[in-house]
C-alpha cells in the first residue's frame, strides 16, 4: 500500500532542521550554514510495515521573535519534528512554546522533540531536570546529530510509525 | 424428511425415562422442537462439504461482483491464483489460450503497428517540413544559439499551447492525489512539485492576506504557465507550454468539479492514501489538450507549378525570339558597315535566315561575324557573289597579294596609282611592272622611286648563309650545290639552313671539303697547345709534334677525340719535356760524388755547394716524378780507399752512406726513397797510386732508379 504524509520541521533559527532533512534524505552533511527562507520541500520514501510511505518534508524557516510561525504551512501536516539546538538551551524552550502554537493551529498530531547537534557534547547546555519534566509530560524526546547521523533515522522512522498508528500525541496544557 | 426423523427419536428415549421426563421432553419439543430441528439442519449443512460448496457456488458470482465494487483486495488475492492458472493452462495445452486470444491478437497487433507507422509518418513529415525550409534553418540556428534541442525549438514555434502535466492536489495537505503527463514530457518529481505549489500558494496567501479559497491562479516560468484551479477540497494545477486559451480554464474548472463530485468523500477523509484517486487519472487525461499552429496544408500545387513552368517557358521562348531578332539586326548592320561586303537582300528561307550579297575575297568572312554576334551559323544561309571592291585598302591588299613584294619594297596606293618604293630585285621589278596594271582597281603603276637591285637568287642565298669565300654555290633546278672548303661549323649550319631557303629543294655538299686551316686554328685554341707544339692535319688525322709538358700531352690525347673535323690523333712526335727534365736530373744526381776525410764520416770541406745542389735536384726529382706518375729510388752508396782492412772499410763506407742519407732526410728528402749501401773499396773510381787518388775514392755516390707507379699505371 502506498501512503503519503506531510511532515513539518519546526524549530528556532539555526538549530539544524535543514541539515536533519538533508542527512535523512541524502545521507549528507555540510558544515556550511544556509538560512532557509519560507519553506523547502523534500521527499523520502520509507518502508514501514508493508507500507510505502512517502514523507513530504516541509522544512520551514527558523522561528524567532522576529519571525513568527507561519501556520499556513502547517496545514495538513500529519506530524512534525520540533528541533532544538542542544548547545543553546533557549532553543528547547522555544521548541516547547512552538509546539503549543502548532497544536493550536492543526490540533494534536504525532510529534517529536529533537535535541540536535549531539556531536558537540562539550558545549551541551540541556539540563536533566528539564528533560525529565518533558519526558514526564509524555513528550517523545530524541537526541540527534545531523553531522554524525546519530538518531536521525530513528527520529523520522519513529514519527512515521506514530503517524501511521494515528497517535494523537496531545500534549498536556502547560 | 427431517421432520419425520425427529419424532422417531424421542420414543426410543421414552422407554428408559420416567413419565415426568416424557412431559418435559414433550414441553421441550413443543417449545424448541422447531428451532432444534432447524439448528440440526444448519449443522448438517455446515458439516456436509459437498452441500456447502453447492450452496456457496450459488452466491459466489454475486459475492465477487459485490466485492469488486468495494476495494481491490479481491483482485490482489486472486492475482496469484489467476497467474498460476494461466501458467498451468499454457503448460498443459498452449493451444487453448492461443485459440482464445487469437481474435484479440490481430486487432491488437494492427493497432500497435498502425500507431507506430502513424507516429513515424508524422515525425517524418515534421522533419521534412522543418528541415528543408528557411524556417527550419532559422530554428536550427536558434537551437545552436540557445543550446536547446532542435525538437524543443520546433515545439516552441509550432505550438500554440500544450497541457503537459496536470496535478490533482489535496488542498489541506498539499499531497499529490493524481498526476497525468503528456507522453513525451520529462517531468520532475510530481510529489515535490505539488508540495512546492502548495507552499507557494500558502506563501502568497500569507503575504497578501487573501481568503483561504483564493490563491494564485497562474504562474509563469518562461514558456511554461501553471494554471491553478481552486476547489474546496482539492485543486488542479495544469502545466501548460505556450499560451493557454481562456477555454482551458473552463475545462480545468469542469474537471475539478467532476473530481469533487466523484471523489468528494475520499477527499474529505484523505489520510495520505492516494489509491482511491487512481481512477481520477483517467478523468484528468481529458485536460491534456494541445493545439499546434495549423500548418497551412496545401495540396502540392501541381497546376500552379505547371502553369508557372509554362509561363516561364513561353517567356523564355519569347525572349529568345526577341534576342535573336536583335542580334540578326545587329549582324546585318555590321555587314553593311563592313568594307568589301554589299548586302543585297536579307530574309528567311525554309525556316532559316538568309542573307544575299556581294563579297570581295579579301573582305572579312561574313559567317565569322555570326558567332561573334551570338547567332547560330547553322541557322543562317549566306549567298555571296564574288566581286572586286574598289576601296583603296582592298586594291592595295589585292596588289600585295598579287605581287608579293620582297621585304625591302613597299607598295602604296594613291588615287588609283600603285606606287612601289624601296629596293627590289630586277626580276621582281620587271614582273611587277607587267602585272600591276592587271590588278582590278589599279589604274597606273609607278616605280620610279624603286631601287632595282640585280642580285640573283643565288646571291641572296649566299648572303643568307653567310657563305665563306672559299665556297662556291650553284643552284640548278632547285638543287643547291656547295663546293670548295669551309669551316666544319659552316658546313653543318648550311646543311640545316639550306632546307629553309626559298627556291632550294635539295642541298648537296659532297664536293665541299673542310677548311683545315680554320679547323686547326680552332683545335689549337681548344687544346691550348703551347708554342713548342706544332699541329697539322694529314689525311684527316691531327698530328702533333714538338715538345710539351706531360700533363698537356695527356689532356690533348683525351680532348682530341672530340673534334668532329678529324678522324684521329697522333702525338709520337711530341717530346715529353717533363720526362726530359727528369732524365737530366737523374744524370746530375748520379754524377755527383761527395768526398770524405780518411777513416771518417766527416766530409771534406768546400763541398757545401754540391750538397745544396744535390738536395735541390732531389726535390725537383720528387716533384717531376709526381707529375709523371713515377716512383723513384735513390741508391746512396758509400766508398773507401783501399787502405786498411776491407771489413773496416765496409763499415766506414756504410756509415758514410748513412750519414749522407740522414742529412738528406733532414733536408726534406723522403727517407723511403733513399737506399743506403756500403761497398768498401770494391768500386774505386781511380786506381790508387797517390794519396790524391785515395782521396778521390773516399766518397759517396748516387744513382736514381725510377719506374711507373705499379698500381696507378692504368689511370695515368
Amino acid at each position: 500500500m502506498k501512503m503519503q504524509k506531510k511532515v513539518c520541521m519546526i524549530g528556532s533559527f539555526a538549530v539544524g532542521k535543514t541539515s536533519l532533512v538533508r542527512r535523512f534524505v541524502k545521507s549528507m552533511f555540510d558544515e556550511k550554514y544556509l538560512t532557509t527562507l519560507g519553506v523547502k520541500i523534500d521527499k523520502k520514501i520509507v518502508q514501514l510495515d508493508g507500507v510505502d510511505l512517502t514523507l513530504m518534508l516541509w522544512d520551514m524557516e527558523g522561528q524567532d521573535v522576529y519571525n513568527s510561525l507561519k501556520t499556513s504551512y502547517l496545514r495538513g501536516a500529519s506530524g512534525y519534528l520540533l528541533v532544538a539546538d542542544g548547545t543553546r538551551r533557549e532553543t528547547l524552550d522555544e521548541a516547547i512554546s512552538l509546539r503549543s502554537q502548532v497544536q493550536q493551529a492543526i490540533g494534536a498530531v504525532p510529534n517529536l522533540v529533537l535535541l540536535n547537534k549531539s556531536d558537540l557534547a562539550q558545549s551541551w547546555e540541556i539540563e536533566n531536570e528539564q528533560l525529565q519534566a518533558l519526558l514526564a509530560s509524555g513528550t517523545v524526546l530524541g537526541r540527534t546529530s545531523a553531522k554524525s547521523g546519530e538518531g536521525v533515522e530513528w527520529a523520522f522512522m519513529t514519527l512515521a510509525t506514530r503517524m501511521l498508528e494515528g497517535r494523537s500525541d496531545a500534549i498536556p496544557d502547560e | 424428511m427431517n421432520d419425520e426423523r425427529d419424532p422417531d427419536s424421542p420414543p426410543s428415549h421414552d422407554s428408559v425415562i420416567p413419565r415426568a421426563q416424557d412431559e418435559l421432553a414433550e414441553l421441550k419439543h413443543l417449545l424448541i422442537g422447531l428451532e432444534r430441528a432447524r439448528i440440526e439442519e444448519i449443522l448438517r449443512r455446515l458439516d456436509d462439504p459437498a452441500l456447502r460448496a453447492k450452496e456457496i457456488s450459488r452466491i459466489l458470482p454475486e459475492a465477487i461482483s459485490y466485492r469488486s465494487g468495494g476495494d481491490g483486495k479481491l483482485v490482489s488475492a486472486l492475482v496469484r491464483t489467476v497467474e498460476d492458472s494461466v501458467r498451468l493452462s499454457v503448460e498443459r495445452n498452449p493451444l487453448t489460450l492461443v485459440d482464445s486470444l487469437f481474435p484479440v491478437m490481430g486487432p491488437a497487433i494492427r493497432k500497435s503497428t498502425g500507431e507506430f507507422i502513424r507516429a513515424m509518418v508524422q515525425s517524418l513529415n515534421q522533419t521534412l517540413e522543418h528541415s528543408f525550409s528557411f524556417q527550419g534553418l532559422k530554428w536550427r540556428f536558434e537551437s545552436f544559439r540557445t543550446g536547446k534541442p532542435f525538437a524543443e525549438v520546433v515545439l516552441v514555434h509550432s505550438l500554440v499551447f500544450r497541457v503537459e502535466q496536470v496535478f490533482l492536489i489535496h488542498r489541506e495537505t498539499g499531497l499529490l492525489l493524481a498526476h497525468v503527463t503528456e507522453e513525451t514530457v520529462v517531468f520532475q518529481d510530481a510529489d515535490m512539485v505539488s508540495g512546492m505549489l502548495t507552499a507557494i500558494q500558502d506563501f502568497v496567501r500569507d503575504s497578501f492576506e487573501t481568503s483561504r479559497f483564493e490563491g494564485l491562479e497562474d504562474l509563469r516560468i518562461g514558456e511554461l504557465t501553471v494554471l491553478v484551479e481552486h476547489g474546496p477540497l482539492a485543486y488542479l494545477a495544469a502545466v501548460v507550454r505556450g499560451t493557454p486559451p481562456v477555454e482551458l480554464r473552463t475545462l480545468l474548472k469542469e474537471h475539478l468539479e467532476a473530481c469533487h463530485l466523484d471523489f468528494g468523500r475520499a477527499l474529505e477523509s484523505f489520510d495520505g492514501n492516494a489509491a482511491p484517486f487512481q481512477s481520477a487519472e483517467n478523468l484528468l487525461q481529458g485536460c491534456l489538450k494541445n493545439r499546434f499552429k495549423s500548418p497551412r496544408k496545401k495540396p502540392f500545387p501541381y497546376v500552379k507549378v505547371l502553369a508557372a513552368m509554362l509561363v516561364g517557358a513561353l517567356g523564355f521562348w519569347a525572349w529568345l525570339v526577341v534576342r535573336d531578332g536583335l542580334r540578326w539586326r545587329a549582324y546585318l548592320d555590321r555587314l553593311r558597315a563592313e568594307k568589301g561586303i554589299v548586302v543585297v537582300h536579307s530574309g528567311k528561307q525554309g525556316g532559316k535566315r538568309m542573307v544575299v550579297g556581294l563579297r570581295d575575297p579579301l573582305a572579312a568572312d561574313p559567317m565569322s561575324f555570326l558567332i561573334e554576334n551570338g547567332l547560330d551559323p547553322s541557322a543562317v544561309v549566306g549567298k555571296w557573289e564574288r566581286f572586286e571592291a574598289m576601296d583603296a585598302e582592298f586594291v592595295l591588299a589585292r596588289a600585295q597579294q598579287a605581287l608579293d613584294p620582297p621585304d625591302t619594297a613597299r607598295l602604296s596606293l594613291e588615287r588609283g596609282t600603285l606606287i612601289a618604293k624601296g629596293e627590289a630585285p630586277s626580276q621582281w621589278a620587271a614582273d611587277a611592272r607587267r602585272l600591276a596594271r592587271m590588278i582590278p582597281g589599279v589604274a597606273r603603276y609607278h616605280d620610279e622611286d624603286l631601287t632595282v637591285s640585280y642580285e640573283t637568287v643565288l646571291e641572296r642565298i649566299r648572303k643568307q648563309l653567310a657563305t665563306p669565300s672559299a665556297v662556291m654555290l650553284d643552284l640548278t633546278d632547285g638543287v643547291l650545290t656547295a663546293r670548295g672548303v669551309a669551316p666544319y661549323a659552316w658546313i653543318l649550319n648550311a646543311r640545316t639552313l639550306a632546307r629553309f631557303l626559298p627556291g632550294v629543294n635539295e642541298y648537296r655538299d659532297d664536293a665541299l671539303g673542310i677548311d683545315f686551316d680554320v679547323a686547326l686554328r680552332r683545335i689549337r685554341k681548344e687544346l691550348a697547345a703551347p708554342e713548342t707544339v706544332s699541329l697539322k692535319i694529314e689525311d684527316g688525322v691531327l698530328v702533333a709534334s714538338g715538345k710539351a709538358g706531360h700533363h698537356w700531352i695527356l689532356e690533348a690525347r683525351k680532348t682530341a677525340g672530340s673534334f668532329p673535323e678529324i678522324s684521329g690523333y697522333r702525338d709520337a712526335g711530341v717530346v715529353d719535356s717533363d720526362r726530359e727534365s727528369l732524365q737530366q736530373l737523374e744524370r746530375a744526381i748520379s754524377v755527383t760524388a761527395l768526398h770524405f776525410e780518411r777513416n771518417s764520416t766527416t766530409m771534406v770541406g768546400g763541398q757545401e755547394h754540391s750538397l745544396a745542389g744535390l738536395v735541390e735536384s732531389m726535390r725537383a726529382l720528387r716533384q717531376l716524378a709526381e707529375t709523371l706518375g713515377l716512383v723513384f729510388r735513390i741508391e746512396v752508396r758509400g766508398h773507401t780507399d783501399s787502405l786498411g782492412l776491407e771489413r773496416d772499410n765496409a763499415l766506414i763506407s756504410a756509415n758514410r752512406a748513412n750519414a749522407v742519407a740522414s742529412y738528406l732526410v733532414s733536408q726534406g728528402v723522403p727517407a723511403a726513397s733513399l737506399h743506403t749501401e756500403g761497398v768498401g773499396s770494391t768500386n774505386p773510381v781511380v786506381r790508387e797510386v797517390s794519396e790524391k787518388d785515395r782521396a778521390m775514392n773516399r766518397r759517396v755516390t748516387f744513382s736514381v732508379i725510377s719506374g711507373d707507379r705499379p698500381a696507378e699505371r692504368d689511370s695515368r
